[in-house]
């Protein structure tokens, strides 16, 4: 129309190419992060003689579920292994850890103090230097090589991660609710299950993914504790692959298949995952 | 404190709320803690006994010759494993953090993408670039013949010079999207109305991000570094699946994790050995230990003072 407009479109104009720029090494390293994950899901389809040649990069010539048949075969002991170890290990660890967050955070008692830094020590504390004396303490109790007592390790080792988290959260409920509450004749539980409890779902959110995916993901722990009847899936893919030779096309649909459990949590609940975690890190 | 004198004087029902807590984290992390370290003094004798050695466990770490290369060729590696981490795990995590807070469309896609690996287990990470590294199949060489790069391809895992740094740059790989979530947490945080004052003092995007943003997301700059620092002297299971315990090829990947295992289980020809083991264990506590009270006592103690 007029030559402001066109000295105003050429800004704009610059302003896109900047945007643009920006992008490139964005789409760059997506492209770099999906590689490696499409060639899993290709690899896992074709048959033995396509991956021995150099085809890494082209599609299946046909889709061979024979590969997840045979991977799903060796694992599936292992991923029902996992799965009723994950499961009550990422539940109960969040219970315990929304109600001692919720007590440190509402009230003062004496030594409160302290608790945090040992949450903290408990959380950095390397596993390698209790894992000899959990051993024999585990054996001592009957629980070495079994599912519950990984469930038991998994539980306490979360302890100190879900107990801060809810912490953190839980400092942010305003404190005239908490008032009011005391004002009805609520008590501790009645505070905790009436006011806490409803607005919890975003922490326990995070604390539950993180738990799912940190025990399902734990090789040391189940490396050192469990037997080869009670392996996780992580171990025993390991296995699988170090134990025999076994062709790349299996391997990769077993990791594939011990990827889904944790891949689906993050697909359907990542959002809300990441969401809570940076509302989190915000404040840590 | 008004509150305080109405109520009881001791809240016992928080204890009944913390009781279970704290009996467990006792039973769980005090004492193995402290009977590893306690081990770490012991040898097990002919009969099954354990005999007090005072430090012998430890001389014999750092001055036998069966042990000594493999203990301080651990830790060279380890700290190696870690300075990559730092310069190319977090460096690349706060340009990936700073690009995602500018604006961008879609900005949500690629940070889930770059974030999914961390809820991969370790294992598949490694089995997958394991295979595309592998000289027979030829991924990673046909790729680079691609861009006509072929003769650059080398069987980077297998050796010695570069194993090290390969591994390394696998689980930078893996793990920027958590540097790269804290980062982006901490730079939309900040106010905009600070922003908003550079770029009306006409600073540009570069300034704004060094002299403006950088210095307020410091927190977020140390708890990186010091999640950094715990997680690569813990760091085991990549190693033991890409390298085996023997971390190889020659020890070349070895750190404090593989060594940790293969003195507590034994390798080949050598059994295991739990108070040797347990002095390895005593030394990680001790270098973590060493990392984190750094952390407290130097680094946020400066950051709160420059905060106020």
């Amino acid at each position: 129309m007029s030559t402001t407009s066109s000295s105003l479109s050429s800004s704009q104009g610059r302003r896109f190419q900047r945007r643009y720029l920006l992008l490139i090494p964005l789409i760059l390293m997506t492209i770099f992060y999906l590689i490696p994950l499409y060639v899993m899901l290709v690899t896992g389809f074709k048959s033995f003689e396509e991956v021995s040649l150099q085809t890494m990069w082209n599609l299946p010539s046909g889709i061979h579920f024979d590969n997840y048949i045979e991977a799903f075969e060796k694992l599936k002991p292992h991923l029902w292994n996992s799965l009723i170890m994950v499961i009550p290990a990422a539940i109960i660890s969040s219970i315990i850890g929304s109600i001692n967050g919720f007590v440190l955070a509402r009230w003062r008692f004496p030594g409160s103090k302290l608790v945090l830094p040992l949450l903290l020590f408990g959380m950095f504390i390397p596993y390698q230097s209790v894992i000899i004396p959990l051993a024999v303490f585990m054996k001592n109790i009957g629980l070495a090589g079994s599912i519950p007592g990984l469930v038991l390790v998994h539980v306490i080792y979360g302890i100190p991660i879900t107990t801060l988290t809810f912490y953190g959260y839980y400092m942010t409920v305003p404190k005239e609710l908490v008032e009011a509450a005391k004002i009805d004749g609520a008590g501790l539980l009645g505070t905790y299950w009436n006011i806490f409890i409803p607005v919890s779902a975003p922490a326990f959110v995070v604390v539950l993914i993180w738990q799912f995916t940190s025990a399902w993901n734990d090789f040391l722990f189940a490396v050192i504790l469990t037997g080869n009847k009670s392996w996780p899936v992580t171990v025993a893919l390991q296995n699988m692959a170090g134990s025999q030779i076994i062709a790349g096309n299996v391997q990769m649909a077993g990791s594939l298949l011990a990827a889904l459990p944790t891949l689906l949590v993050y697909i359907f609940l990542g959002r809300y995952f990441l969401r809570g975690l940076m509302a989190g890190s915000l404040k840590g | 404190m008004e509150e305080k004198q109405t109520r009881k004087p001791f809240p016992t029902h928080i204890l009944v709320f913390l009781a279970p807590a704290a009996i467990i984290y006792t039973l769980f992390m005090v004492y193995p803690l402290l009977d590893s370290l306690r081990l770490s003094f012991f040898t097990i004798g002919e009969q099954n006994q354990e005999i007090f050695v005072g430090i012998q466990n430890y001389i014999t770490l750092f001055t036998d010759t069966n042990y000594a290369p493999r203990f301080l060729g651990a830790l060279k590696n380890n700290l190696a494993f870690f300075a990559i981490h730092m310069v190319v795990q977090n460096s690349i995590a706060l340009l990936l953090a700073a690009l995602l807070a500018s604006g961008i469309r879609g900005s949500s896609i690629y940070r889930s993408v770059l974030f999914l690996p961390t809820v991969l287990s370790v294992v598949i990470i490694g089995f997958i670039w394991q295979l595309i590294l592998n000289p027979l199949w030829g991924v990673s060489e046909s790729i680079l013949e691609a861009v006509s790069l072929g003769h650059l391809f080398q069987p980077w895992l297998g050796l010695p010079e570069t194993a090290l740094i390969t591994v390394s740059l696998i689980s930078v790989w893996q793990f920027v999207g958590i540097p790269m979530i804290l980062f982006f947490a901490a730079l939309i945080g900040i106010p905009e109305e600070l922003l908003e004052a550079a770029r009306v003092d006409g600073a540009s995007g570069w300034q704004t991000f060094w002299r403006i943003k950088f210095p307020l997301i410091l927190p977020a700059v140390g708890i990186v570094a010091i999640l950094t620092f715990v997680g690569n002297f813990n760091a085991f299971d990549l190693i033991y699946t890409m390298k085996g315990a023997n971390a190889g090829p020659d020890f070349a990947t070895d750190i404090m994790g593989t060594l940790f295992y293969r003195t507590f289980f034994g390798q080949q020809l050598q059994l295991g050995n739990p108070t040797m083991g347990a002095t390895v264990a005593a030394m990680m506590f001790l270098i973590i230990l060493t990392g984190v009270l750094l952390y407290i006592f130097l680094w946020q103690r400066r950051i709160q003072e420059i905060e106020m």
